[in-house]
Formats: structure tokens, sequence, C-alpha cells
């Protein structure tokens, strides 16, 4: 865990002669909270994507690099060790047929991870998520869990891998707001905590107000806008930033918006 | 008269399994309540509270264990033909799943079309016009109505879907979770639509959310239901102030306005103002 910066480097996908991503470049620190927002289609995930080498089928990474302090590296080579990914539905990031502690087993493996440490670390990820009773929990599938403890279980199956930087694409969207507090709660932990460099992908400018430290603005491929969070809600420049401010507060009436 | 109305209903599934009967798991107890006609209601709760599933017994998709949902004072399960038929054009419901929802293999305009056919007696030859219509109508481009789902994204097929409900002038629509998935300003277009349809022809909306803030914004009342029972139901004032301890959980879980360092500037400036 002694890695400390991550760069996104210009960063283009294409889909056929669709240019979606168009020279993205960003830099994630160990132990900040970098909030990717933007309107859905405006390539916040297929950013990351990219640079962990995971992009859908039908496009392609045309340009762009990752580098880990200071020198180059294969997105292969990040994936899972480096940067640890927790998704937006947890219910179809699961094989339904598996239980929790067959997706632990394959990721402590995937990693090379010694097979008698498992156990151990699993239990100690589980109990960093909020997830009591883990030798219950390891024989659970999928459908035995509520959608909350999924998004738990996720993350604490990037926890076990054990990756300075986590990359957390819409990790709230698909939970009722009980369960978007615990996880934010548990995200912005687990900063504290390990310092862990988390990339959040999201387009909820209430997340962005609870965990973010640095913003950047997307739209049709392109960051507008990049600056600290505080002075995208005081003083948001671009028009798209503007919009998604206004939007977001509109739904405080009682909140003063004026500084 | 009440426009949708539920008495005393009771919901449990008995959970099948191969060579025992499960102990039936209790999903709704004893919920009463009425929706006037014009009227725009939250029904706010946490995920697995039983929301949906009242919502599917008021939209006759089930029916309850025990107790009655009555439309327009009319027992839904003993509506005659002539009734039901009216009763499924005038309740409609939108889903949160809009992929769900409709045929893959139908166009856009054959799935608005769909309750023009059956629900409606509009003359064939206004179909197109009205397509058209209730398209733009959830702002959507007409000239979407020749294309299929899988070349729309999820939030433009939710207001497909919004668009097949308001096909056949409905005097109410169920709405479970239908604008969760969509980008703010999407969800802020279409609770505007929905203000105005209530305001300007009078259709009533059951809106079905776990957001505070939505209900706040477009609700004139809300019920609050907690495992399964409604614990409060109050008129919507703003700044919305719940009662019971579910609705005060709910409140606080809602995300903060601003980052942290602004709230408090704020707040040594004017303390009282900041909620």
């Amino acid at each position: 865990m002694s890695h400390q910066t991550l760069n996104l480097v210009d960063i283009a996908v294409d889909a056929g002669a669709l240019r979606l991503v168009d020279g993205v470049s960003l830099t994630l620190a160990r132990g900040e909270v970098v909030a990717l927002v933007g309107a859905s289609g405006s390539g916040k995930s297929l950013t990351c994507a990219a640079a962990l080498g995971a992009l859908p089928a039908g496009t392609r990474r045309q340009g762009g690099q990752v580098w880990l302090d200071g020198a180059p590296i294969a997105p292969k080579r990040l994936r899972g060790r480096v940067v640890a990914s927790v998704l937006q539905n947890p219910r179809s990031a699961f094989n339904p047929v598996r239980t929790l502690g067959d997706h632990a087993e394959e990721t402590l493996q995937a990693l090379g991870v010694e097979k008698r440490h498992w156990k151990a670390r699993i239990h100690r990820a589980l109990q960093e998520a909020g997830l009591d009773e883990p030798q219950r929990l390891l024989d659970l599938y999928p459908f035995e869990m509520s959608g909350g403890m999924l998004q738990r279980a996720m993350i604490a199956l990037a926890l076990a891998s054990e990756a300075p930087f986590l990359f957390a694409d819409e990790p709230t969207t698909d939970l009722d707001v009980i369960h978007q507090r615990e996880i934010l709660d548990l995200l912005a932990g687990l900063r504290e905590r390990f310092g862990l460099g988390i990339l959040l992908i999201t387009h909820d400018m209430g997340v962005v107000a609870r965990l973010a430290d640095r913003v950047l603005v997307m739209d049709q491929g392109r960051v507008q806008e990049s600056a600290p969070v505080e002075a995208i809600f005081r003083q948001p420049r671009h028009a798209v930033t503007r919009a998604l401010v206004a939007a977001h507060l509109s739904l405080y009436p009682t909140q003063e918006i004026t500084p | 008269m009440s426009l949708l109305s539920a008495r005393g209903v009771h919901h449990h599934y008995s959970r099948a399994a191969l060579f025992r009967t499960r102990a039936a798991t209790a999903v709704l107890e004893d919920v009463s309540l009425e929706l006037q006609p014009g009227e725009i209601v939250g029904l706010l709760g946490r995920s697995g509270c039983g929301k949906s599933t009242l919502a599917r017994l008021l939209t006759g998709l089930e029916t309850p264990t025990r107790g009655e949902v009555l439309f327009e004072g009319a027992v839904l399960s003993r509506l005659d033909k002539a009734r039901r038929r009216d009763f499924r054009r005038r309740v409609q419901m939108v889903f949160q799943d809009p992929q769900g929802a409709v045929n893959p293999r139908l166009t856009i305009g054959e799935i608005v079309r769909e309750p023009l056919i059956h629900l409606t007696e509009l003359p064939r030859a206004h179909h197109a016009e009205r397509i058209a219509e209730l398209l733009e109508r959830a702002g959507l481009d007409a000239s979407m109505a020749h294309r299929y789902p899988f070349e729309l994204s999820g939030g433009e097929l939710q207001r497909v879907c919004i668009a097949r409900a308001l096909a056949s002038n409905p005097a109410l629509i169920v709405l479970d979770e239908a604008v969760s998935n969509l980008d703010l300003h999407l969800q802020l277009q279409m609770l505007d639509l929905f203000a105005t349809l209530s305001r300007e022809q009078g259709v009533a909306f059951l809106f079905v959310t776990h957001d505070l803030r939505l209900v706040e914004r477009v609700c004139s009342r809300v019920l609050v239901m907690e495992r399964g029972r409604l614990v409060e139901n109050a008129a919507v004032s703003t700044p919305l102030s719940l009662v019971s301890r579910e609705g005060r959980a709910l409140a606080e879980a809602v995300l903060p306005a601003l980052p942290r360092r602004l709230t408090s500037a704020r707040e040594r400036l004017a303390p009282e103002r900041v909620c």
C-alpha cells in the first residue's frame, strides 16, 4: 500500500467514428476523494473503464496512459491490485449461483494471495465494511442479501484486495436514503482509516457535497471544469456545473444559497 | 368520494419450499388510505418496507390477502367487466425499471399506441398525432416513435413509459420509484409535468419514493411506511416536518445541500436558518 499518486493522462475512447471520451486527465492522491460528475452519457464511467482496461464491447481506447507514482502502468496491472472497484448495481455485480464466500475466494485467488491468509483477510474486510457475523454471511447467496448488504459486501471485497485506490461508480444510486448515508459514511471512514484514494463517479451533487474534496465536471466526453468542492458549489463557472448545482439546490428550498 | 382507497389491507407472500411450507412473511399489515382526485400523495419509506407491494395492490396487479381496495367506492376484485376496463383506463402505473416494462420488439410508437388501442375509442387515423403529442409532453422528440427500446437511454425509455401512462387520460398514475434513475434535471422536469397535469387536468399521483426531497417538492400529502404499516399521514409544508420515528430517520438521512465547510461557515453567520 505504498503507492501515493495515480494519474490518468489524456484518456480517449471511441465507439466507431464517435468520440465518447476526449482527452480526460485527472490526478488522484491517497487519502483524497475526487468526484467525477456529469449527466448520463457524459463519459464519466467510460473514462474509468478505459483506465482499468475494462471497456464495454463496441468501444475502444484511442489514447492516453495511466501513471502510478510517476511511472506508466498497464491497465491489467492496475485492476484489482492498485485500484479496486465498486459498481452501481450490486445485484448484477455478483454471480447469483455463487455464495459471497465463493466470490471472496475468487478475488483473493486472482490476486495471488496465499490460501492460509484467506480466512483472516476476508473476515477482517467484512468487519471493516460493517458486516458482522462474517462466517454466516459467507454462506449466503446474493438473493439472500439486501441491496445495502450487497453493496457493503462489494466494498468488503475491494478492501480484501488491499488496493490503495478505489473507483466507486455510482455506489449509492440504487440504494434508499438510509443505506446511502451508511455507505457514504463507510467510504468516508475508510478514507480516514486507511488513506484510501477514492474516485467517486456520481450524478448526485448531494453525494459530492457529502464526500468529495475535489470535483471534475464532465460533459460531452470532456472535463469542463475542475475545482475544489467548495468552489464548485460557491462559484460554479461552467454552464454545465451551474445547471447541476442549481438543480441540486432547488431540492433544498429552505437552504440559504448566496454566500 | 375517494378515487381509490384501501381498507384494512393485509398482504403476505407464502414462500413455497419443495417439501415444507415456510412461514408466510407479512408484507403489509392493516393498511388503510384514501386518495382524492387531483392530489399528489407521496408514499415514503426505505427499501423493503412494502411500498411497492402496496402500489401493486392499489393498481390491481395483485389482490390483498385480507382487506379491500376500492375504486370510486366499489371493491376492485368485484368490478364487472365494463367497470374493470374503466379502472384499467383510469389508473395507470409506471415502474422503476423501464427495460422490464416494454416489449423490446415494438417501436416506441407502438409501445405508446397500445393503451390507445385497448383502452380508448380514439380512431386509428388520430393515433400518430396523439403519440407525437404524448412523447413531446414527456420531453421527448416525436421522431423517436420510429426507434426501438435498445436505441434509447434508460432515461429516455422511462419517459416513454410515462408517455404511455398518460395515453389513456388516467385519473391516477402510480409512480413506483419511476424517476429515481433519471438525472436530476430530468427528475425535476418530470415532477413539473406531474404538477402541471395535477393542476390543469386534475390527474392524481401516488408518488412512491425513499427521497424526502422529492416529496417536499411536489406532493401535497405524504404517507410514511415502516415495516408494512403506515406510520404517518401528514400534509406537506416547507420545510417538511415529520413526527414519526421512521419519518424523522428518513429526513435525517437526506444528503447535504452543501459541502460541510460551506455549511459550517453559514452556521456561524445565521445558525437558525440552516436546516
